[in-house]
């Protein structure tokens, strides 16, 4: 019997193989090195230490590439299968179907660690190219320790907020079995966190903290400040909370995916 | 039928709500057999075909292959089953090698093995061209070397001719045929396109309304090309009412148009041939007629349902 990794290695070939995500890897290649060539030319020279607050600035508009681009992915990896018909080769193999849906969604998000580390090191090397390197971090106000533990922090902070969006177009692709309905809903979960966190807000209820939308963008734990307005959380606190949500957002999933008759 | 069968299906239910789409169907394929299923569209063919390889749960019954019933071992089960249901979908962005690659580490097929079927369907000149361009009968083959690659003792193929040209038809009855008598593998393949079975199958059951009202073998003992499923012998004579009265107990004899039509075989044709003639009618022809599979189904169907 084959190991689950060549389940894996089949998802990966089925990304890596088509152009699309090729285009997608060009688009974070060169949006870094845009942002910084657009900050170098509205701001001039500036004092040392300004490669790292460029390199956040460029990583924050990054991410929110790398989320939809892993979203697509996500929505794909699901619906696409119905779409193409490919389903009915897939689930007439001797592998359970949990399995199979496992298999995709760990290699979506290696596509998004992988993205992820490709974001990295082009919005350092972009903002040393534009700005110079300054081993000290002074450009960052707030720095606690060393600019690329920060560095590190804000990706990693990032990242969980990408599982839990992905993990909802995951959901989504696989309840409805289209991949446009999944990455429309994505996206707009994605855009309508921080107005929709604001009007949580206005409610001004304890339970507010217990809401998704909140929880959402974490890097306010970077700057000493916190996601929720008036409440102190912990970043253990929403976590856990995040947590939550993927969770049942995967139960659904699989429930959906293993039960469901294959009918297309 | 013995207990070596390969397919086993025993009280076999599917309800969606409240409406029946399979209704309580058993039979049994066994080895080196090939087995039709055959119905008008919409009587229920991809239905059972789905709920054999787990695309669809089961409502009621079981199936059991080569002894592993789908609900409980089926992984056991599927693992000797190798399938294209309805039409051959492949990645189109991926290499037709790269396709068989994918169903290979699946079932843990050798490279070697891969080479092996892309050889035997014919496509060795192709299978590193992206299937985005491949013909209708180009992707045929490689949907029946990924169905064929793991050595399944079951292929399960649901309307394998559609769409193809007749070269191609001719083409993968001839392989199935081989198949099933060389390597012993049960073939299990659904049409509504009656000709089509009668060439390919050695037994067929008819499907109606989710129920089969009907299984039956369309070859005799040991022949091999005939598929002859009833057989009335048609004397050509001039004199029909004198013909009958000459032939009287000798059963099934009775006017037709151009003579005296019988059911026969061939020792009854030579004595009702004689029997004619010492009775000095004169015999002009005798011809076997064949009841088509076409006849019968639509006999059996009631003839209102446009296969």
């Amino acid at each position: 019997m084959p190991s689950f990794w060549s389940l894996v290695q089949n998802e990966n070939m089925k990304i890596y193989r088509r152009l699309a995500t090729w285009i997608m890897l060009g688009f974070v290649v060169l949006t870094p090195f845009g942002l910084s060539a657009l900050l170098y030319a509205a701001m001039g020279e500036t004092g040392p230490g300004a490669n790292w607050s460029i390199m956040r600035t460029s990583s924050q508009v990054l991410y929110f590439l790398i989320t939809i681009f892993t979203v697509v992915k996500a929505s794909e990896a699901v619906a696409g299968e119905f779409t193409w018909g490919t389903i009915k080769l897939l689930l007439i193999r001797p592998w359970r179907r949990s399995t199979i849906l496992l298999s995709k969604y760990i290699s979506t998000i290696l596509f998004a660690l992988f993205f992820s580390a490709v974001g990295f090191i082009m919005s350092f090397l972009t903002s040393v190219l534009f700005f110079g390197y300054d081993a000290s971090g002074e450009g960052l106000s707030e720095l606690v320790s060393s600019p690329w533990a920060y560095m590190l922090e804000l990706y990693a902070l990032q990242f969980i907020s990408l599982i839990v969006v992905v993990t909802f177009g995951f959901m989504m692709s696989s309840a409805f079995r289209s991949s446009g309905l999944a990455i429309g809903l994505s996206i707009f979960l994605l855009l309508s966190g921080q107005i929709l966190s604001g009007l949580f807000a206005l409610v001004g209820k304890a339970w507010i903290k217990y809401v998704m939308f909140m929880h959402l963008d974490l890097t306010s734990y970077l700057y000493g400040g916190f996601p929720v307005p008036g409440q102190e959380t912990t970043l253990g606190f929403s976590i856990a909370v995040l947590a939550a949500y993927v969770i049942v957002f995967n139960i659904v999933s699989w429930t959906v995916f293993c039960k469901r008759d294959v009918a297309a | 039928m013995s207990s070596a069968a390969i397919v086993r299906l025993h009280d076999l239910t599917k309800r969606i709500g409240s409406k029946t789409i399979i209704d309580r169907i058993s039979l049994e394929v066994n080895p080196g057999e090939v087995f039709g299923f055959l119905g008008p569209n919409g009587s229920g063919k991809t239905t059972t075909i789905r709920m054999m390889v787990g695309l669809m749960s089961l409502t009621g019954g079981d199936i059991h292959i080569g002894g592993n019933s789908v609900r409980k071992e089926f992984s056991k089960a599927v693992s000797q089953i190798g399938a294209i249901v309805e039409n051959p979908e492949m990645y189109k962005f991926l290499t037709g090698y790269q396709n068989l690659l994918h169903f290979a580490r699946m079932s843990g097929v050798t490279k070697e093995r891969i080479d092996e079927v892309t050889a035997l369907v014919g496509l060795a000149d192709r299978i590193h061209d992206k299937v985005k361009g491949y013909s209708l009968g180009m992707r045929q083959r490689l949907g029946v070397a990924q169905a064929v690659m793991h050595r399944p003792k079951l292929l399960v193929l649901d309307e394998p001719t559609n769409g193809l040209d007749p070269a191609g038809i001719r083409e993968l009855r001839d392989y199935l045929r081989r198949l099933a008598r060389e390597e012993g593998t049960a073939v299990f393949v659904s049409s509504h396109l009656l000709s089509e079975m009668e060439l390919m199958c050695d037994r067929v059951a008819i499907l109606q309304k989710g129920k089969i009202i009907d299984i039956r073998s369309l070859r005799q003992e040991g022949s091999e090309q005939a598929a002859i499923t009833a057989e009335e012998v048609l004397f050509e004579v001039g004199r029909p009412d004198e013909a009958l009265d000459a032939l009287n107990g000798m059963g099934t004899a009775r006017k037709a148009e151009s003579g005296i039509l019988l059911r026969a075989d061939r020792k009854t044709t030579a004595a009702a041939n004689r029997k004619l003639v010492e009775a000095g009618i004169d015999v002009y022809g005798i011809r076997v007629k064949t009841k088509s599979l076409e006849d019968q189904f639509l006999e059996v169907t009631g003839g209102d349902n446009h296969a």
